[in-house]
């Protein structure tokens, strides 16, 4: 059926790539010009009359010449640059497949030599890469594994995050939405030990190799499979700096006998698994004082308030329900907690009363300070309509106060961090645009690589 | 001499297949023209002057308005896109205008 997509100036080229990603090469585009939240009724009418509809008119009655669109790509094998380290530098940089800093450069002999210990067949495709609609392969996963410095022992823990962007749940082709969240990677189970990530002082910070190259990994599968680069899919207007991975402190978490997030979220207790969400951002709750659960539980959630704003489009407008901020104790604060008796659950159902805002100041995030919700309704109709929960329109007073999530499970809680530290961190998450996703990491030994290439008949 | 590299592919090949487009109408006299939105960036303002400046043109063409498509980046974006090919044909559309993007 034809069609033209409305895209504001400036988002030409993502349309179009997105389109290329669907196996629409050449979709039509009518720009509305400017930026329409900029722009008065009068300056937006006048635009659409002049500029828009004709391109509306065009793009539904003239063909396209479906023939000339090309796309001439190299293979997965093929040599793209030959030359010094510099001269792979230089030319990783110029084509866009870095972070901008320098790569391990991956040959195919290097390549190789990631996956084989692992034995996973190279050409196994885990899924779809959206919105570039490039097909992620265990042998697209090492290559980008090469480059930011991982260990073939870490395989595994990137295959599960490739498996997260590949789920439709996960929705990595937000990625490159102009609010510019990024991906967190919570790393939970013995693999953490054993494979020696970091989950002491600093946790967040890069510097320990494990998390950071596989945090580094992040971004370039992002850039180079999914396509979130500055030519083809990401219009951020800020971003944010690669995150490394957070590994939980899983002794600290035993000792106090609290599930960890991955447990949380649906894995099984003691399993290795990746748990996925993009993040806007976040800040520090410092020299939290108080030695019970009632004197440090305010602070908390104060935190919580003031790093949650926009991101309440998520519990209604852009999402339903689909806000869910990490709150990241340090195990010493986690104690304060867990010997008073409290459970996860406990200090959840405390935030949840304790973190709330006023129902004047919600609606202005959702309806009236931007507008991302159609129609400026107020909770009190959502609420009737059943869009939002009763708790949100127990009064009309606009001054009273009303939760920044819909249930107290969409805290998410995880222990990190200096041990010995009464600080907590907290992040908002952005909503279903990178949903708070958890896969298991497999790192048995894998037989496909010896069915694909020795015998195939005797792995059937 | 300088060690020498032989450097693959940081990319994957795309297996998304090539659609052929569908064939554009000749004109949108008498068409079905259906108005899609994620219901986001004045929508509810931008396609009434569409509607308006398409019906001017071409007197015998028919708007179906987005309330009747649902809001395709709502919290049932993914089943509701999924249906929209379905939701389309129900709705006899000849045509689509989509947005908005920004």
């Amino acid at each position: 059926m034809p069609s033209v997509s409305l895209v504001c100036e400036g988002f030409e080229r993502q349309a179009s790539a997105t389109a290329r990603g669907l196996g629409f090469d050449g979709l039509p585009l009518a720009v509305l010009r400017g930026h329409v939240d900029a722009q008065t009724t009068d300056e937006m009418v006048a635009a659409v009359l002049e500029h828009t509809v004709p391109q509306v008119i065009a793009g539904l009655t003239t063909a396209i010449d479906h023939d000339a669109l090309g796309d001439d790509e190299p293979a997965a094998l093929d040599v793209v640059v030959r030359g010094s380290f510099d001269d792979v530098q230089r030319a990783f940089v110029e084509r866009g497949w870095t972070d901008g800093l320098p790569v391990v450069p991956p040959t195919r002999d290097r390549v190789e030599a990631f996956i084989v210990p692992s034995g996973h067949d190279p050409w196994r495709i885990i899924g779809t890469a959206r919105p570039s609609g490039r097909d992620i392969t265990v042998w697209s996963v090492a290559v980008n594994g090469v480059m930011a410095g991982c260990r073939p022992d870490d395989l595994p823990v990137l295959l599960a995050i490739a498996e997260v962007f590949a789920d439709p749940a996960y929705g990595v082709e937000h990625s490159g939405n102009t609010t510019g969240a990024d991906a967190l990677v919570v790393l939970n189970g013995p693999v953490i030990a054993d494979l020696g990530f970091h989950h002491g002082a600093g946790a967040l910070r890069e510097g320990a190799a494990p998390n950071t190259s596989v945090g580094r990994w992040v971004r370039l599968f992002q850039r180079n499979v999914c396509g979130f680069t500055a030519d083809e899919h990401d219009k951020g207007t800020f971003g944010n700096s690669t995150r490394v991975v957070l590994a939980e402190d899983e002794a600290a978490l035993a000792e106090i006998g609290w599930p960890n997030v991955a447990t949380d979220l649906g894995a099984a207790a003691g399993t290795d698994a990746v748990s996925v969400a993009r993040i806007n951002g976040g800040l520090i709750i410092g020299s939290v004082f108080g030695a019970t659960p009632e004197a440090v539980l305010p602070y908390l959630a104060d935190g919580l308030v003031r790093v949650t704003g926009w991101e309440l489009t998520h519990v209604y407008g852009l999402g339903q329900g689909h806000y869910r901020p990490l709150l990241v104790l340090s195990p010493l604060l986690a104690r304060v907690f867990a010997r008073a008796g409290w459970s996860k659950a406990d200090v959840r159902e405390g935030l949840f009363r304790h973190a709330r805002i006023t129902a004047q100041r919600f609606e202005q995030y959702i309806g009236e300070w931007s507008n991302l919700t159609a129609g400026r309704r107020t909770l009190v109709d959502l609420a009737a309509h059943g869009l939002v929960p009763p708790v949100f329109a127990e009064r009309d007073d606009p001054q009273r106060l009303v939760p920044i999530v819909t249930s107290p499970d969409h805290f998410v809680i995880a222990v990190a961090g200096d041990p010995n530290r009464a600080n907590a961190f907290v992040m908002s998450n952005d909503g279903q645009h990178g949903w708070w996703t958890t896969k298991p990491v497999d790192r048995s030994y894998s037989a496909d690589l010896v069915c694909r290439v020795d015998d195939r008949d005797a792995c059937r | 001499m300088e060690p020498q590299f032989d450097v693959v592919w940081p990319k994957s090949p795309r297996g998304v297949q090539r659609r052929r487009p569908a064939t554009r109408l000749t004109s949108l006299d008498g068409a079905r023209v259906g108005f899609v939105w994620d219901f986001m960036f004045r929508g509810e303002e931008i396609f009434p002057v569409v509607a308006d400046a398409l019906t001017a043109r071409f007197p015998g063409v028919q708007i179906v308005g987005y309330d009747t498509f649902g809001n395709i980046h709502g919290p049932d974006e993914v089943a509701l896109v999924e249906a929209m090919p379905g939701t389309l044909d129900e709705h006899s559309i000849d045509a689509v205008v989509v947005g908005n993007g920004c």
